[in-house]
């Protein structure tokens, strides 16, 4: 059970959340310029590191808005929360802090 | 549509989730040592939403009432109070009828009267039979939405160190209010 | 003679309270602080149980949690409990409880002759074995006899409840360690919340004896819980086991309640901490040689706890074997108690510290001496002592033997790192203590007392109440600093080889009959990692998660690996440490309060009117309204044909309804919606699709434009929420430039259809305001009004094909509305129609259910839409998908209506649709029925499917294929009733 600290509402267990995958993917467009590829690529190929993954949260039990975060996929801890129109943030990678 | 008073017509007549006229004594739901739950029928409520592309500052100033600024905080008090929920979401509650500025360029606001039940927990047992549905810490002056019992998102307005009321869809006030009468039935933490 | 093993005087038991108790269908006493297991040795009971395995008679062997033989089934019907550990039972009147996996009873048991098949039976057999001719031959009765105890049949009575915390400092364990912390915590300022598994604080200062910072133990405590009673800021939560270390410091823990009374049963507590300490002790070890396993021989410590806590003397010649001082001070106090203690085998050279004391007493001490073997029918009688040199082999030639009816082994300690493991801690191995010890810390939080490694009492009380001090300012620990000790000698077997025996008999998990053969034999067949060492003899793999034996099979490894066992590893630790019921997790979360089922404004009309209420996603609704004695076919028949000649009211409530607002509100449902939106003009309604980004159709309903920049969305019943969240998505993620506000209004209106050709006149009748009349009010628009003072909003939308309007009335109205209406509509013979009917209904006409006529893969144009997206010049969500070389197929499965060719026969909904050539059960499926229901309106079965290049086939006549069968059909339009849709614009 996570502890996510939403940037409205301040720290809440995990349970009020829900995890929207990988951040920072555009939608590629306009529709009839896209190719086949490339729509595939938007709609099911996503990162999977061993290591500090950029992910969407949204507070579905709370104030209801989206955020983004830092999370480590071994220890997850939770290094850096951020808007979600900000760009991905530089995360140091040393050795992990509790 | 906003309205500014409950219609009352010779056609039709309305009745709360939990049964009571409007007027009549409002349902009992727990009542036993440091503790008592009651409805609190039609209570005007309202969601004010504020634009993303509005001009912040202005739009502030447009109402004719004082917003408040913190996160998860309400003003006023038991009888009339205006909350901030979300980022750009305030919820007026009102016991009595209050006036309700139309939806106009930066703002949406929206009638939730009929779509929320009030209930108010109050007494020394109030904050245990809380702990045991949710896990959020709420200050005095602190209003949030949260999960309740794991199962149902509820707003929850702390008025005073054991008064509370909770806000619930009105399809679900029947959930609540028997989750509330079994929780208050049943032997609190020791201290 | 009852309680022949109680001592005179002593222990923390109410001797004036005694208990009646019934163990294996016989009845003994017990008193008010015994457990069931502290009660049983007094009795004494030397058998309490079988083995897992091969049903060896076995007797307790421990105190506490790692006890690895007596687990009982507690009481019977519908409170009972399997598998509990009997020395985790606070004993109560009246008690029952049975050994597990013995019948009739742990004393004589029939199936003890599986002790004799242990030669056929080692570890792993069974995946060389049960393979011939198919393992589905032996599985059932190799089901039926495995396992331990019995699961209840009947309800759980009782109610569990759980409850939320947060504190600056958790501490768990309410030993010497564990006390000073919480103290010097909470006196700095900080909440303290203080987690015991036992009844009474104190922890070890209840049966260890000597002084604390030179006071008597007792005296210690009781100054502690002074201290902790002026204290506001400690919560203590006693009888409650931490069970569960989580990501950021999130601890679950489980409070057991005496029964009886509004007491829940349980309590689970889940509690956050800033900072979490550890004071969980330590768990002895015992040791490893052959038939260590024999009732009487216990855990040295274990001896003590029932000495001191309970007043009970483990037997009356007792014989110590060990290798660390430890045991020494439990020889010392038994002998002060009277018991004769007749030895001490020492597996160690020279001269341990407490040896003078030994001799002062009188107890013989053997160095260099080991147990090699023991006898005994029903408990030990007799031991076998070898001479044992450095490496633990025994000596031949030195054998002798010695009569004694306990045997208290001590192999060394191990930290109780459990929780600390689970936190994502690491482990070292610590040469000079011989154990594993915790060393770099993952969260926020310390070790103290024994579970750090330190054993020197004073050392670790003072050292605690540097952590609790430290705990509280918040001060972040990474690595824990090794903690100097004495040199421990480690002997993880007795080795028998050199005086002709093998270790077959030598047991390493009690729980699992597990052996040190077992251990050689997996690694004889090449096992490396220490998690397949485990899972091929499942050493550590039963409820107690090898609390007393995971550490001895590491060093057993180690020494035939050639590794240290700090190379070997241990396995990963998880929750719980210790069982959890169900019922403590499911909390109040059982029966109503399972699912939240959400209510209608109407129920008590619905109720009135003998509705047949249902769970429709969450929502009670009326499936169907039953007269008197009717059938449910019976009722849809009337309901049906009664909405299709005169007119009927259904509680439309649960459909969703979503405002859309603003300046870009038209922008937004263009990309949100498969259909063009910026061509519907104020108080019009239209019918759309919203998908999925990856094409498929995600929801239906009717759009209704209210003002220009105002629209009400529609979506299935108990999908606003959902709708309104993926709204919400894409204005804050993606499109975060619309200036739109959504807001969910589902239940903000009630909603009541009528139908029928008479509903016109019957909402006339209420008077609204609104011209009711075709021309002014056409079919799919929308209008508003008001019933007295009381605003209400019409749509002329229909679902059943009849002419039909929603009529929606803030919630509160909503009964009122219902009731009004059935009033107005009495004299044309209005009746309320349920789900059930209205289901017929939209089938004869060919309207498509989400989620019934569409599955996971249906596009747009399967459905009919292609021409729609032709259309439109926008993008919208999924669109791009629509255009995939999939989505272009042209064999693509296509929505299409079906009849039987005999006119009568009801097609199967997932029956498969074949070729008319078809005839074997193997081949193509080019689709299957969807929907199919007896139409009450035509006379005949009505059926929907998908259908390959079903819109091109028109006509043709295929077979619908199931369970075997058969049933020649037919591909028709959809639209069975009113083709031309006269009956809607009426």
């Amino acid at each position: 059970m996570l502890k996510i600290d939403c940037p409205f509402c301040g720290p809440r267990d995990e349970a009020e959340f829900r995890c929207g995958g990988e951040s920072h993917i555009q939608r590629p467009g306009p529709h009839d310029a896209v190719s086949d590829a490339q729509w595939a690529d938007y709609l099911y190929m996503r990162q999977n590191p061993l290591g500090w993954h950029f992910e969407r949260w949204l507070h579905a039990a709370g104030c209801r808005q989206w955020f983004n975060l830092a999370r480590h996929t071994v220890t997850h801890e939770v290094r850096v929360v951020y808007a979600m129109t900000a760009p991905k943030p530089q995360v140091e990678a040393t050795e992990v802090r509790s | 549509m906003n309205q500014n008073t409950l219609p009352a017509s010779p056609g039709l007549r309305a009745i709360s989730s939990l049964g009571t006229a409007p007027g009549a004594t409002p349902q009992l739901i727990a009542q036993s040592a440091g503790l008592r739950v009651v409805e609190e029928p039609f209570l005007q409520l309202a969601s004010l939403r504020l634009s993303r592309k509005a001009d912040r500052a202005a739009a502030l100033g447009a109402l004719p009432f004082d917003l408040p600024a913190t996160p998860n905080g309400w003003t006023g008090d038991a009888a009339s109070s205006l909350a901030r929920f979300e980022p750009n979401a305030w919820m007026l509650i009102s016991v009595a009828p209050r006036a309700l500025p139309e939806s106009a360029d930066a703002w949406v606001v929206t009638d939730l009267s009929s779509r929320l039940a009030s209930v108010r927990l109050q007494g020394a047992r109030a904050p245990a039979v809380l702990a045991a549905a949710t896990s959020v810490s709420l200050p005095v002056s602190g209003f949030t939405r949260t999960l309740f019992a794991e199962t149902v998102p509820v707003l929850l307005q702390r008025l005073a160190d054991d008064d509370y009321r909770l806000l619930i869809d009105v399809s679900l006030a029947g959930y609540l209010s028997s989750w509330l009468a079994d929780a208050s039935r049943l032997t609190a933490p020791a201290k | 003679m009852s309680q022949a093993f109680r001592s005179s005087q002593g222990g923390r038991i109410d001797r004036s309270r005694p208990l009646r108790f019934r163990f294996d269908g016989r009845e003994y006493t017990g008193y008010v602080g015994d457990t069931l297991a502290s009660a049983l040795l007094a009795n004494g009971v030397r058998v309490t149980g079988r083995s897992f395995k091969y049903h060896r008679p076995r007797g307790l062997m421990a105190a506490g949690f790692e006890e690895a033989n007596t687990l009982v089934q507690l009481e019977s019907g519908a409170r009972t409990q399997p598998n509990l550990r009997a020395t985790q039972i606070e004993l109560y009147d009246g008690l029952e409880a049975r050994a597990v996996n013995c019948w009739p009873n742990a004393r004589h048991d029939v199936f003890g002759f599986f002790q004799l098949l242990k030669p056929f039976w080692p570890a792993g057999f069974y995946y060389k074995t049960f393979m011939a001719p198919s393992w589905h031959l032996y599985e059932p009765a190799i089901r039926h006899g495995a396992g331990l105890g019995v699961s209840p049949k009947l309800a759980d009575p009782d109610v569990y409840d759980k409850c939320h915390a947060q504190a600056d400092v958790i501490v768990v364990g309410a030993g010497p360690s564990g006390l000073a912390a919480a103290i010097a915590a909470a006196r700095d300022g900080a909440s303290v919340v203080l987690v015991d598994d036992k009844p009474a604080l104190g922890g070890s200062l209840q049966y260890e004896p000597g002084l604390v910072e030179g006071l008597p133990a007792a005296d210690w405590l009781k100054a502690r819980e002074d201290e902790i009673r002026s204290l506001p800021n400690i919560r203590v939560l006693g009888c409650t086991t931490a069970f569960g270390y989580y990501d950021h410091n999130h601890l679950l823990a489980n409070e057991l309640l005496p029964a009886g009374g509004t007491s829940p049963r349980q309590r689970l507590w889940k509690i956050r901490g800033r900072q979490i300490v550890l004071a969980t002790g330590a768990l002895e070890r015992p040791l490893v040689f052959p038939n260590n396993d024999r009732p009487g021989v216990m855990l040295a410590g274990a001896a003590l706890q029932y000495l001191h806590r309970h007043g009970v003397l483990p037997g009356r010649r007792v014989a110590i074997a060990t290798n660390n001082d430890s045991a020494y001070a439990v020889a010392f106090e038994l002998r002060k108690a009277g018991v004769e203690v007749v030895q001490i085998a020492d597996s160690r050279g020279g001269q341990p510290a407490p040896l003078a004391q030994a001799q002062v007493l009188g107890i013989p001490v053997t160095m260099t001496c080991a147990p090699t073997d023991t006898r005994g029918r029903s408990g030990l009688q007799r031991v076998e002592l070898h001479d044992v040199n450095g490496q633990g082999q025994a000596q031949p030639g030195t054998g002798r033997w010695l009569d004694a009816d306990v045997l208290l082994v001590s192999g060394g300690w191990n930290p109780t790192v459990h929780l600390f493991s689970q936190s994502g801690g690491a482990l070292r191995f610590d040469d000079q203590q011989q154990a594993f010890v915790p060393h770099r810390l993952a969260q926020a939080g310390h070790l103290v007392g024994a579970a750090a490694g330190q054993a020197e009492r004073d050392i670790a009380v003072e050292a605690a109440r540097v952590a609790g001090r430290d705990a509280a300012a918040n001060r972040i620990v990474r690595e824990l600093a090794p903690v100097a000790s004495t040199a421990q000698a480690a002997l993880w077997s007795v080795n028998v080889e050199a005086i002709g025996r093998g270790p077959s008999k030598s047991w390493v998990d009690f729980a699992s009959d597990s052996t040190e053969s077992d251990l050689r034999l997996s690694a004889r067949e090449n096992f490396v990692s220490v998690e397949h060492f485990k899972r091929y003899t499942t050493t550590g793999m039963m409820t107690d998660q090898g609390k007393t034996s995971n550490v001895n099979a590491i060093g057993i490894l180690s020494g035939v690996l050639g590794k240290a066992p700090g190379e070997v590893g241990t396995t990963r630790f998880r929750p719980p440490f210790n069982p959890v019921t169900f019922g403590a997790i499911a909390g109040r979360n059982v029966g109503a309060y399972y699912r939240p089922l959400r209510q209608l404004a109407a129920q008590e009309a619905h109720d009135a009117a003998g509705a047949k209420m249902e769970d429709y996603g969450a929502w009670m609704r009326p499936a169907f309204y039953p007269q008197a004695g009717e059938q449910e076919s019976a009722t849809i028949h009337r309901e049906v044909l009664a909405v299709r000649s005169g007119v009927g009211i259904l509680d439309y409530s649960p459909l969703g309804k979503i405002l859309v607002q603003g300046p870009d509100a038209a922008e937004f449902l263009t990309r949100v919606y498969v259909n063009n939106v910026r061509t519907l003009k104020v108080g019009a309604c239209r019918y759309g699709l919203m998908l999925g980004e990856d094409g498929i159709v995600k929801d239906d309903g009717v759009l209704t434009r209210w003002s220009e920049n105002s629209y009400l969305v529609g979506t299935t019943s108990g999908q606003a929420d959902r709708i309104v969240e993926w709204m919400e998505e894409w204005l804050q993620c993606e499109w975060v430039d619309l200036d739109v506000t959504v807001e969910s209004v589902t239940t903000q209106w009630a909603v009541v259809m009528l139908a029928g050709p008479k509903a016109r006149e019957v909402l006339s009748r209420l008077d609204s305001g609104i011209d009711l009349a075709a021309a002014a009010f056409p079919h799919m628009s929308a209008r508003e009004g008001r019933i007295g003072d009381v605003p209400v909003r019409v749509a002329r939308v229909s679902f059943t094909g009849e002419l039909g309007y929603e009529i929606s009335v803030p919630w509160q109205y909503g009964l009122s509305l219902w009731n009004a209406l059935l009033e107005a509509g009495k004299p044309l013979g209005i009746i309320p129609f349920g789900i059930e009917s209205l289901m017929v209904m939209r089938t004869e006409k060919g309207f498509l259910h989400v989620g019934s006529d569409t599955d996971g893969l249906t596009l747009p144009q399967d459905v009919g839409f292609g021409a729609i997206i032709d259309k439109k010049p926008e993008d919208f969500i999924g669109r791009r998908t629509t255009m995939t070389p999939d989505g272009r197929r042209t064999d693509r499965r296509q929505l299409v209506g079906l009849a039987p060719v005999d006119g009568a026969s009801l097609l199967p909904v997932g029956g498969h649709v074949v070729d008319a050539a078809f005839k074997a059960a193997s081949g193509h499926t080019q689709g299957w029925v969807t929907s199919s229901f007896m139409s009450p309106t035509l006379g005949r079965p009505v059926a929907l499917a998908l259908v390959e290049r079903g819109r091109e086939r028109l006509g043709e006549q295929v077979q619908v294929f199931d369970g075997g069968k058969l049933l020649p059909a037919k591909i028709v339009s959809m639209t069975a009733y009113d083709p031309e849709g006269e009956r809607l614009r009426m």
